[in-house]
């Protein structure tokens, strides 16, 4: 005979599972209402951070005026340009690029004539510590004997990193630099890294180089 | 047994990594370095204290035939919860565990406790067992952690030791984690093989930790083994 108890109903089965996900999704719906502004507060704080401690003095709000570009490889790259009195003062591009654990991605600062200023690396902590982070990380290094001595590190100034703060100076030319030609660092042992790293400033530059030429010809027009 | 013991157990005698040996997948790779580990750990311990509580409220209500995919929905929930509020209030820890976080759902640290123990047990017992398999599990990571940073980078909690800033490169990846995680279970069986011969009994793992008392997947053709 076919049980047709409470328990095993298919009817009864699907109602309990439509209440528990009613109910589960009603949870996540007033979390996600109730930390929404919070998650854009914190993601613009990062992008503000970031913006703040690669470009000179601006008084503008680079985040909210940002534009997508794409560089001349197709690849996507965010603009920010800072302003101050309405005179551009320094331009920041977002670029993403392939590393040895996912995508990294980076933000670098340029002079109003497209020279590369700074170059940080927004998330790049999937790179394998150690090696990969050589390339990637800024942080500040503390050390066991300055948290002994109670030594507080210096925040005021970004902490340097030789491979990053191999592109400062740097204007793109026609060809992509290479390591054997170019005297951008690569970090040895940390190929994935370091080519993500050169492929990202190379997207971010020339997208930012492309918006000046074509920002000039307009001009002169 | 007290809601003490249900609590005590998961940090040794029945520690969710080193004893259960689940979770694995963001054992090894969430250990790479102690903050992430601890990040990792704290994470699932809420998800697991979260989800056992209300799985216990529920237990009586949940028809056993749809008892998995409910327990899913319960967990996912918290995970979601988790998460966003990660994202808000603690964006770097959000960023560091990227794509190990919304898989906590699939830790089977979470659902392995929900149907071996939540199910069957009361409210208090079930949040002891919750907050004490997730500290067990945060332990673990968090020594796995220090150990793996130490040796790769020679820092702690990203702080430099001052000993080596080259390490032993592969203990930063994978590989190490499980050759690492590897001698720790054999220290263990080593220790715990002592102590029984001490007691003058032949050591063997617990029924409850392998697969033949389980019946959640039914891989096994045998009679589920009686447990006590």
């Amino acid at each position: 005979m076919k049980d047709m108890t409470k328990a095993s109903n298919p009817f009864y089965l699907a109602f309990f599972l439509l209440v528990v996900c009613g109910v589960s999704t009603l949870v996540m719906a007033v979390t996600a209402v109730k930390t929404d502004a919070p998650i854009r507060a914190a993601q613009a704080k990062e992008t503000a951070d970031s913006l703040k401690m690669i470009l000179p003095p601006f008084d503008n709000d680079p985040a909210a005026e940002a534009i997508d570009i794409t560089s001349p490889d197709g690849e996507p790259v965010k603009l920010y340009t800072a302003k101050n009195g309405g005179l551009v003062v320094g331009y920041a591009a977002e670029a993403a690029a392939s590393g040895f654990g996912g995508k990294v991605a980076g933000i670098v600062s340029f002079k109003p004539d497209g020279t590369i200023d700074t170059v940080i690396i927004k998330s790049g902590h999937a790179e394998t510590p150690g090696i990969g982070t050589k390339v990637t990380d800024r942080s500040v290094k503390r050390t066991i004997s300055d948290v002994v001595k109670g030594v507080k590190p210096d925040t005021s100034k970004l902490p340097p990193n030789a491979a990053l703060d191999s592109y400062s100076g740097v204007k793109p030319g026609d060809a992509k630099w290479t390591k054997e030609k170019d005297a951008v660092h690569f970090v040895s042992g940390a190929t994935y890294s370091s080519n993500a790293v050169c492929d990202l400033v190379w997207y971010a530059a020339t997208a930012v180089r492309a918006h000046l030429a074509a920002a000039e010809k307009k001009e002169a027009n | 047994m007290s809601i003490f013991k249900e609590f005590t157990k998961g940090f040794w005698k029945e520690n969710p990594v080193l004893v259960l040996v689940l979770g694995m997948c963001p054992t090894l790779a969430t250990s790479s370095d102690a903050v992430k580990g601890l990040a990792m750990g704290l994470a699932t311990t809420f998800v697991l204290m979260g989800s056992n509580l209300v799985i216990s409220v529920i237990r009586k209500l949940v028809p056993g035939k749809i008892r998995i995919p409910c327990y899913i929905v319960v967990i996912a929930t918290f995970v979601t919860v988790v998460k966003l509020l990660m994202q808000a209030f603690a964006p770097e820890a959000y960023q560091t565990l990227g794509i190990f976080l919304p898989l906590i759902v699939v830790n089977c640290i979470v659902l392995g406790r929900a149907e071996a123990f939540a199910s069957k047990n009361g409210l208090l017992a079930s949040a002891a067992d919750g907050l004490g398999m997730g500290l067990g599990f945060t332990f673990v990571l968090v020594c796995l952690g220090c150990i793996r940073e130490f040796l790769a980078a020679g820092t702690l909690f990203g702080i430099s030791m001052q000993c080596w800033d080259n390490g032993f490169a592969i203990m930063g990846q994978a590989p190490g984690g499980f050759i690492l995680l590897g001698l720790i279970l054999a220290g263990m069986n080593l220790l715990n093989m002592r102590k029984a011969k001490k007691a003058g009994i032949k050591y063997e793992p617990p029924a409850e930790f392998d697969c033949r008392h389980c019946s959640i997947c039914k891989l096994s053709t045998e009679e589920p083994v009686k447990t006590k």
